[in-house]
């Protein structure tokens, strides 16, 4: 009944979804409620899918994702390549590459030779394609998850702390090198693990010189390689009140809606911050902020613990399943929620830059809710037979 | 494999406890804070100006009041710098003008223009999509009565107030206030209040409701009656046409009502903010407010003063007679000329105030010596500052003993200086407000109320000078043969009904034609009115003066 207690959960969350994006536009909601219906339809055909037979095969996965990853760059004609159309209707191909990839890497980790460090550094590059196509449409937030997907998955699967600890703090020496203060508590991060743990001298002397080097490099990357739009992103992100009227702007007023609503919510709808425009993309980027002005904290907290048991129901049997490339597989699609519904939350309340990651099975879009139901139901028919 | 998931459950469930916690925080804690800031987003609050109290002369004629004109106004946190530049074009005003990153933290409407003419605002509400966040009303604004254009210097004018006044007065940006004038001193009696009215706006700044909560209404300043006669006060600029600069009191010492003032040349109240810097370069100085700024040496119209001095030294009385004039007088190495060069002969101190003989009053002046006559002069504290409700007075001078000796040091300072000093044409200068003030005094034997132009001023101040009736009784006396004598030098003030009494003066003006002065009161027994007239490069005080000052006083006795 597992199976059913994941749907169960999705279509609450979604409902939920639905209803508030139906408060924004009637369209728009007619249309979200035939996505929903629509991926509820797919989450039973995942029923019939079984690749128990080429779960050896990595990558078939790998390459099959790779050409939904190439195909925007090639068939797109904007100069923004994120979608493409096909018989009318408008659709994300990296999207689509994600179910690909966690069947890439949950297959790749499958074979135990390759749960090591030598394995990680080649799944590594391997992702690292994933992530500059998307890179390049260019769709930074999507792009990004990959990585996110694949060091979750990395982790979990038992690649060796060391290097993974190493390439993790590189990354993140490259984020704070913004910030000196956080920067300064990278590196009392970094040597606290030293000292905890025994390493050899090598590994020390790598650890602190590629924290460094990223922190040095990191600042002149960014004046070369981000656009000016994702360079603005982060900077109203930095400082919030300052840039206001820019695009933290954006961020003020998610507060400001949220902020006004209360315990309960807002009962006069007509002044609503998202009624009279003051909140931003309310049914995409927003929703999380939207339903907060309209349900109050009550609603942002039952949305909280949906997601929580969902969460849970995702990973709670993964002891009993013998298949480990069920288990990574799951993992796989617990990392892909745990980044949809995080960061897209973190950046509503000012935690994190907004990104444009769409909240999972909250806001408005075909391409992801689809994605999203297909993963639920490939992992909850996967678990419930016990591969 | 299994722990390591878990780990990262748990560390999951973390984050999402933190989010909550900041939900918490803004959503709860903060709650009020937030509703705050979402009303400052979309409650949008636009001032509605108090109307400024009517200004009523004494008989009751509208010289000031409103009428309705075009604002914009635009809430600056709604506009970027480019449409806000575009907005500012098509008003015609000056981007450079408007500190638009000061602006950006202010939630509410702010006028940006008022007195828009129809067609550009046609022209902005046709391309209203373009503007979101503006606001096109009408508003009060200051309006004068055409008829009068003569009372403006004292009525003074309104425009935008600066940042001083803004600071000074808690004013608004874009908010009126009285510049000059009556409007400048009773700004704050006819000012009125604001109001307000509040609009619910979204985040274009289109509005999306009217009055979400009552509107605020502006409260109406109060009205004023001031004690000018309008009618004659033009009646008056009649009477100058044919001078380019000159002023005019007319005033009642008993009540210290102006009951007309008058300058030319004037501005006008209706046009001063358009062509303030025409009248600002104009060499006639139209901004100058003659009766209670321009500085006049009074001329023979001192003599009153020095008769005054010496009647109080005991140095002359009404019979003293000195050498008879002969036209000329020799003091010193020089020799000092009468103004009628065939002489008065002799006289008597009546005789000699009535035809203004300068050579009896430079014996009168040496009678009584330089530094006595100036120590009694200043002891009996003649006004120089009238204090009157009109702003810019500018403060009379009357040299004391002191004066001298600090400008010409002490031992340099001889006798001699009496003898310009006695008959007006020395260091002494006094505004015709001053002049008419101190006409007040003697008319009233000593006392004459501080003049004002609000009727109900409530100022009851007393301005005197200390001296036994007996020696105003003289001096008055001389000004009734000033003026109805056989000799008088002013009798072209004379009437038939009623009898005036006053004083010529005549100044010597280095730059050009003399300036004529008189001034007189009437009636002789119990004075009602006094007239001052000062006519500048205009020749004799009384052949010039002196008939103006006579129809003024018809005029009033009619």
């Amino acid at each position: 009944m597992k199976q059913f207690r994941l749907l169960f959960y999705a279509v609450l969350i979604s409902s939920i979804g639905v209803w508030e994006i139906f408060r924004i536009n009637n369209g728009l909601g007619e249309k979200q409620l035939f996505f929903v219906i629509l991926s509820i339809i797919i989450f039973f055909l995942m029923k019939t899918v079984n690749l128990k037979k080429i779960m050896h095969l990595p990558y078939v996965f790998y390459a099959a994702g790779i050409i939904f990853a190439i195909a925007p760059l090639v068939l797109s004609k904007g100069h923004i390549k994120r979608w493409i159309y096909v018989s009318g209707i408008q659709f994300q191909p990296s999207e689509v590459a994600k179910i690909f990839y966690i069947f890439f890497i949950a297959s790749f980790y499958n074979d135990a030779k390759r749960r090591s460090g030598q394995g990680f550094i080649k799944a590594l590059l391997l992702s690292l394609v994933y992530f500059g196509l998307v890179f390049m449409e260019p769709d930074l937030a999507t792009s990004a998850s990959f990585l996110f997907i694949f060091f979750v998955v990395s982790y979990i699967a038992g690649v060796p702390m060391d290097l993974l600890f190493l390439l993790a703090i590189a990354s993140l020496a490259g984020l704070t090198s913004f910030s000196k203060i956080a920067f300064l508590i990278l590196l009392i991060v970094v040597t606290i693990y030293i000292i905890s743990t025994k390493h050899a001298l090598l590994y020390v002397i790598i650890l602190y010189t590629s924290v460094i080097t990223v922190g040095l490099a990191t600042p002149i990357a960014w004046n070369r390689v981000l656009k000016p739009y994702q360079r603005a992103r982060i900077i109203s992100f930095l400082d919030i009140e300052k840039h206001r009227m820019e695009s933290g702007w954006q961020v003020y007023q998610a507060e400001i809606a949220m902020g006004s609503a209360g315990l309960w919510g807002k009962t006069n709808r007509k002044f609503s911050q998202k009624n009279l425009k003051f909140l931003p993309a309310p049914h995409t980027d927003f929703i999380f902020s939207s339903i907060g002005e309209d349900a109050g904290f009550i609603g942002l907290f039952v949305i909280t613990l949906l997601y929580i048991l969902f969460l849970r129901e995702l990973t709670k049997d993964i002891k009993k399943v013998k298949r480990i490339y069920v288990k990574l597989f799951a993992a796989g699609v617990f990392s892909y929620f745990v980044y949809h519904i995080i960061f897209n939350i973190a950046s509503n309340i000012g935690f994190f830059p907004v990104a444009g990651i769409p909240l999972a099975f909250l806001s408005y879009g075909g391409s992801h809710i689809l994605v999203e139901y297909t993963l639920t139901g490939l992992t909850a028919w996967m678990l419930a037979r016990g591969q | 494999m299994e722990k390591r998931l878990k780990i990262t459950s748990i560390f999951t469930l973390l984050i999402l406890a933190a989010f909550l916690i900041k939900l918490v925080d803004i959503q709860i804690i903060n709650n009020k804070k937030y509703i705050e800031l979402s009303k400052e987003n979309y409650m949008r609050a636009i001032k509605i100006p108090g109307i400024r109290g009517n200004i009523y002369d004494v008989a009751g004629r509208k010289l000031a009041g409103w009428r309705p004109i075009f604002r914009v106004s635009f809430l600056p946190d709604m506009l970027d710098r480019k449409k806000m530049s575009l907005l500012f074009r098509v008003i015609g005003m000056d981007t450079s003008k408007l500190d638009i990153d000061s602006l950006r933290n202010i939630h509410r409407y702010i006028s940006l223009k008022q007195g828009i003419d129809f067609k550009k605002i046609t022209h902005i509400e046709e391309n209203i999509s373009k503007f979101p966040g503006i606001m096109i009303d009408a508003v009060p604004a200051r309006s004068y009565n055409k008829t009068y254009k003569v009372i403006s210097p004292f009525l003074g004018y309104v425009s935008q107030a600066n940042k001083e006044e803004i600071q000074k007065k808690h004013l608004d940006m874009g908010d009126m206030c009285g510049k000059s004038g009556i409007e400048f001193i009773y700004d704050s009696l006819l000012r009125g209040r604001n109001g307000k009215r509040f609009y619910v706006v979204d985040s274009k700044g289109l509005i999306r409701q009217k009055d979400p909560i009552r509107p605020i209404p502006p409260v109406k300043g109060k009205s004023l009656y001031l004690s000018i006669d309008a009618s004659l006060t033009a009646y008056i600029d009649t009477l100058m046409k044919n001078y380019k600069k000159a002023a005019c009191v007319v005033y009642n010492p008993r009540n210290g009502r102006i009951i007309s003032i008058y300058t030319k040349p004037y501005f006008n109240s209706g046009d001063i903010n358009e062509k303030y810097d025409i009248y600002a370069s104009d060499s006639a100085k139209p901004l100058l407010n003659r009766p209670i700024q321009g500085l006049y040496p009074p001329g023979s119209i001192f003599k009153l003063l020095s008769t005054l001095v010496a009647l109080s030294t005991e140095n002359v009385t009404a019979s003293t007679r000195f050498r008879p004039c002969t036209g000329t007088f020799k003091y010193g190495d020089r020799t000092w000329k009468c103004w009628l060069s065939s002489g008065h002969g002799s006289l008597d101190l009546l005789g000699a105030i009535e035809q203004s003989c300068d050579i009896y009053f430079y014996q009168l002046g040496l009678a009584v010596g330089l530094k006595k006559f100036l120590t009694t002069l200043k002891s009996m504290h003649i006004p120089v500052f009238t204090g009157i409700d009109l702003p810019g007075e500018r403060s009379g001078f009357i040299p004391d003993y002191n004066w001298y000796i600090k400008n010409y040091g002490k031992y340099n300072v001889t006798e001699g200086y009496i003898l310009n000093l006695v008959i007006g044409q020395g260091e002494v200068l006094l505004t015709p407000i001053d002049i008419a003030l101190i006409t007040g005094i003697i008319a009233n034997k000593g006392w004459a109320l501080k003049p004002h132009i609000v009727l109900d001023s409530g100022d009851k101040d007393t301005f005197r000078i200390n001296l036994p009736d007996t020696i105003f009784d003289i001096v008055r006396q001389g000004m009734w043969r000033v003026v109805n004598g056989q000799h008088g030098t002013g009798k072209a003030a004379k009437m038939d009904s009623i009898y005036v009494a006053g004083k010529t003066g005549t100044a010597q003006n280095p730059h050009g034609k003399d300036h004529a002065l008189f001034t007189c009161f009437a009636p002789f027994e119990k004075p009602e009115y006094v007239v001052t007239v000062v006519v500048e490069n205009a020749g004799h005080g009384g052949s010039v003066a002196a008939p103006i000052a006579g129809k003024i006083m018809k005029r009033l006795f009619k």
